[in-house]
């Protein structure tokens, strides 16, 4: 079920699409469409790249981090949230709050979640590993499409 | 005589339902029994009217003579059901397609062939939807004026009646182009047999029949009669045991086998003109043999059902089987001598009892056939018994240099050194051979006798003709024919040259659909030279042969003159199923007729349509020919040219290949194309081709729940569907592989060649967005995600399809100031595949290849 808007042009996936986005990966659909859609709400309502650039960078480097040292990675994880936070407050307008208002409770699916069994095939079902690899996917996807529509 | 007792029944069993078509123009008045009767008092020399006494006695209660009772069996074993009534007439022949099941799926509404001679015309090839009622009878009439006009050259020809052989041959190959889109009648309420096809099986029927006794021969048309009255009462009705006990003819089939090397596997040296003089003369050797065989068998001509491709198929009788395997043995020899086992053929027989021509049995006992083949061709020889130690003999004398030939790389006495190579007898005479087919317009032969000059062994390809009794060559002019006094057969290759073909007692004239497309030096060719830079052109001029107007253009020029990239293709293609469309495709609907019909039309299109096309296709705005064929017949085909002219003939087939079979769904080829530079050997070239047209055949796709295999085209590496590839007329687009590969092509090019200039980066970005996609799809399978619970394969959602809107967009932005076109078309292009879910993503990166190789600079 979709939230009720903050604002009219503002929508935000339920906690139940997030879960999917981030935990199935059967459910790539969603994360595009999803992507797609915030990223046309986000541009019209004035996100800058610069806002988030640092953000962004940081779960690449995670990302690359991942399997190199991955404790010291899900350590950077999980203190992105206090970062997120803090820059949801300190930029101007609504935009990164709203971005952030998706990112952290999908970043909640990756920390809780248990890292992928041994023997298991990446991309599977619900675990810490992969649904980090989905979460920086929707991230990407995300930042692509405000690029799209436009986002400076 | 025997023999000539043979020639008088086909003819009978040719004409008996001759009085049908005149019927249907509306001026013969009678049951068709009479009209036949009346045509043949009209139009058949005297001598042989007496013969032909079933053609109006073939209906008689009761039938009055053993030659109307054989015509009577044959006819009704032709056409594998009681007679029909009367009563009703056919108007137009349906299209053989439209009787068959294939991909579990029918021809969506009925096609007629259109009431034309034969010529390959567009207006009388394509079955289209029926006449109007008044038509209808206008077209017989003109039909039939154009029939009688020759029929009566032919009376004129034959006045004093000396040569019956030759007489039936040009009859037959009249009906062949005169009657082949006439119904023979409503077989189950369905016409689809041609009069032609009907009339040929009915003749080669009557043949093998004549060994029964009278007695027996009623016995049989008794036990059909009480059969059909019992399959009135309970369809299942079993056949009375005589029709299961009666072998009534054999089939057999002949099929040369190491057809592949013998073609492909010489070297480039001399390769141009060699090879198609080689693939030629296969054909000419198909036709040696089967000729030999029915000449061996004493049978006519209209017991050949089909010859082609290094295949034929005939009908003899039953008491032929010993002679058939002398006849085994002295093909193997002959064969073995010439081409020391290179060449073999295989053939096998299989006996028909009478019921065989009912219930669809007739195509498993054709199935049944093949099987023998595959097997006989597994036994490669055998059949010559101490005779094959010969084959394991040293040949030659090892490591003798001089007489190595260069091309084939066998050692010959007479190999001599031409143009700074040395070439063997054979491999000169199959060159001489392409050489003079490039401008053939008649093929001729002559019969003589096998034995007659069998002397100075050079090995050439008219020695082996030789020894199976034939003699062979073509000719541009027909004063170019000789004339020895002996049988002869004079067959235009075009449809203009048979209007100066006249028949005489001696003489059988006909058409003959043969594809030779032969890309030869012109005019066109030296002012295109000429245009190149000087270093270019003379390293081209170098490849060129002395004084190369009219002679057959080199690989390397085909090369050079593809647009973009200077590359070869090597173009593979045959119609998929082609085996299970004949065993199956039918049902219990197959009949003698129309599994004939069936043959007939495959071979009309790939033996005649296709020749069509490749001189469209071809031909530059300019006049130089890139096509080149080195064989197209049976269902297949072979071509090499400039690769972008490759491609698109490739297209061409596909697209035709359905509107020629009534747009049956189930009826589709699948096509590998390889590019190669101008010197690659070919053999490697034609086994590259070959293993893309296998990932064709790999090419899988649902539709609507169903999954639907093969019909797909390999090129540049990657299998896709037709229907994703793109078979539609040239145009700019999105839809398709093709309509986006010219697109693009456009876009990326300069703006002083049309173009709009758009960054080259743009093909590189779709490239690599492809490969993304594959590399994941990939990973995908290994984990079996991809597919549904329903087995479907899925749209894959990827990082692909953001990555790919991202970059279009900002280059559509990058270029809104400059280039508001380039600007325009590329956020077109990222609309439209984001509305699409990316669905392009799979062949995207093909058609930017595509387009890359058609935009190369030629000078990199």
């Amino acid at each position: 079920m979709m939230q009720q808007p903050r604002d009219s042009t503002f929508q935000r996936p339920s906690n139940e699409d997030l879960r999917a986005i981030i935990t199935n990966p059967n459910e790539a659909k969603k994360l595009v469409e999803w992507a797609n859609r915030l990223g046309k709400s986000l541009k019209d309502m004035g996100l800058t790249t610069s806002q988030i650039r640092a953000l962004f960078g940081e779960v690449r480097q995670i990302q690359a981090e991942w399997r190199i040292n991955r404790q010291r990675a899900f350590r950077r994880l999980v203190l992105l949230r206090p970062k997120m936070a803090y820059r949801a407050r300190r930029e101007r307008g609504r935009a990164v709050e709203e971005l952030v208002a998706v990112l952290d409770p999908a970043l909640n699916h990756v920390i809780q979640a248990d890292p992928r069994p041994e023997g298991q095939q990446p991309g599977t079902d619900d675990n810490q590993d992969d649904n980090f690899q989905r979460f920086a996917e929707f991230f990407e996807a995300i930042l692509a499409y405000h690029k799209a529509y436009g986002g400076q | 005589m025997e023999r000539e007792d043979a020639y008088r029944i086909a003819l009978a069993g040719l004409l008996h339902d001759i009085g049908k078509f005149a019927q249907r123009t509306g001026g013969w008045q009678g049951a068709h029994t009479e009209v036949g009767g009346e045509f043949v008092r009209q139009f058949v020399p005297e001598g042989w009217q007496a013969d032909l006494y079933p053609v109006m006695g073939h209906h008689d209660e009761p039938l009055l003579t053993y030659e109307a009772k054989l015509i009577a069996l044959a006819d009704r074993l032709s056409a594998g059901e009681r007679l029909a009534a009367e009563a009703a007439q056919p108007r137009q022949l349906l299209s053989i397609f439209c009787s068959l099941t294939a991909d579990g799926q029918q021809a969506p509404e009925d096609k007629y062939w259109p009431l034309k001679p034969l010529r390959l015309e567009e207006a009388a090839v394509f079955p289209d939807e029926s006449l109007a009622e008044s038509q209808v009878t206008a077209a017989y009439s003109a039909l039939w004026r154009g029939f009688e006009q020759e029929t009566r050259h032919l009376l004129k020809a034959h006045a004093r009646a000396e040569s019956l052989s030759t007489y039936l041959e040009s009859m037959l190959l009249l009906l062949q182009r005169y009657v082949w889109c006439v119904p023979s009648a409503y077989y189950r309420s369905v016409p689809d047999v041609s009069l032609y096809d009907h009339s040929r099986a009915t003749a080669a029927l009557a043949v093998c029949l004549m060994e029964q006794p009278e007695t027996h021969i009623d016995e049989l048309l008794r036990a059909l009669k009480t059969w059909h009255q019992e399959r009135a009462k309970a369809l299942d009705a079993p056949p009375p045991p005589v029709l299961e006990e009666t072998t009534v003819a054999l089939l057999v089939g002949g099929d040369i086998s190491g057809v592949q090397d013998f073609i492909y596997t010489i070297t480039a040296r001399g390769a141009t003109s060699a090879l198609r003089g080689r693939s030629f003369y296969l054909q000419l050797l198909t036709e040696a043999v089967a000729r030999y065989v029915l000449r061996r068998l004493e049978l006519p001509i209209t017991n050949l059902l089909y010859q082609g491709g290094g295949h034929f198929y005939l009908l003899a009788r039953p008491s032929d089987s010993s002679c058939l395997a002398e006849i085994r043995q002295e093909v193997s020899r002959i064969l073995l001598r010439y081409h020391q086992g290179d060449l073999y053929l295989a053939l096998a027989e299989l006996s028909l009892v009478a019921a065989d021509f009912y219930e669809g049995r007739i195509s498993q006992k054709w199935g049944a056939l093949v099987e023998h083949l595959r097997r006989a061709k597994q036994r490669r020889f055998a059949e010559l018994g101490p005779g094959l130690a010969d084959l394991f003999a040293p040949q030659g004398h090892g490591g003798n240099e001089e007489r190595e030939c260069q091309v084939c790389g066998r050692e010959h006495p007479g190999t001599r050194t031409d143009d700074d190579v040395r070439k063997c007898p054979p491999c000169l005479s199959y060159e001489e051979l392409g050489d003079r087919l490039r401008q053939a317009r008649y093929l001729w032969l002559t019969e003589m006798k096998a034995d007659d000059e069998l002397g100075a062994e050079s090995g050439g390809w008219e020695e082996v003709l030789r020894a199976f009794g034939l003699q062979a060559g073509v000719a541009e002019e027909l004063t170019a024919v000789p004339n020895t006094g002996r049988p002869r057969w004079i067959l235009a290759l075009e449809d203009d040259a048979m209007d100066n073909l006249r028949p005489d007692a001696h003489t059988v004239v006909g058409r003959r659909l043969l594809v030779n497309v032969t890309p030869v030096y012109g005019k066109a060719d030296e002012e295109w030279l000429g245009r190149l830079p000087k270093a270019q052109q003379g390293a081209l001029r170098q490849e060129l042969p002395q004084e190369p107007q009219g002679k057959i253009k080199p690989f390397a020029l085909l090369e050079a003159q593809s647009t973009g990239i200077p590359r070869l293709g090597v173009l593979r293609m045959d119609v998929d199923n082609l085996g299970t469309l004949f065993a199956k495709g039918l049902g219990d609907q197959a009949t003698f007729s129309r599994v004939a019909a069936l043959s007939f039309a495959i071979s009309l299109f790939f033996e005649g349509w296709v020749e069509v096309l490749a001189k469209r296709v071809g031909k530059t705005a300019d006049g130089r020919d890139r096509l080149y064929s080195i064989y197209s017949g049976g269902d297949d085909l072979f071509f090499v040219g400039s690769w972008d002219a490759v491609v698109e003939l490739a297209r061409k087939i596909r697209a035709d290949l359905t509107r020629f079979a009534a747009d049956h769904p189930g009826v589709h080829a699948s096509a590998g194309i390889a590019l190669v530079g101008g010197k690659y050997p070919l053999y490697q070239a034609a086994g590259d081709a070959g293993r893309a047209e296998a990932q064709a055949k790999e090419v899988r796709r649902r539709v609507n729940g169903r999954e639907h295999r093969k019909d797909g085209i390999a090129f540049l590496g990657q299998a896709i569907p037709w229907r994703q590839f793109g078979v539609e007329e040239c145009r700019e687009g999105m839809e398709t592989v093709h309509s986006l590969a010219h697109w693009l092509e456009r876009l990326t090019r300069d703006e002083q060649d049309g173009g709009a200039k758009a960054p080259k980066a743009l093909l590189q970005m779709l490239i690599r967005l492809q490969e993304q996609y594959a590399e994941a799809t990939k990973e995908r399978a290994l984990l079996g995600e991809d597919r549904n619970k329903a087995g479907e394969e899925q749209v894959y959602y990827g990082p692909w399809m953001w990555r790919g809107h991202y970059f279009l967009k900002r280059m559509a932005r990058r270029y809104e100031k400059d280039d508001p076109e380039v600007a325009k078309a590329v956020d077109g292009l990222a609309e439209h595949l984001h509305g699409e879910n990316f669905r392009a993503i799979e062949w995207i990166g093909l058609a930017a290849r595509w387009a890359e190789l058609l935009g190369r600079d030629r000078s990199t």
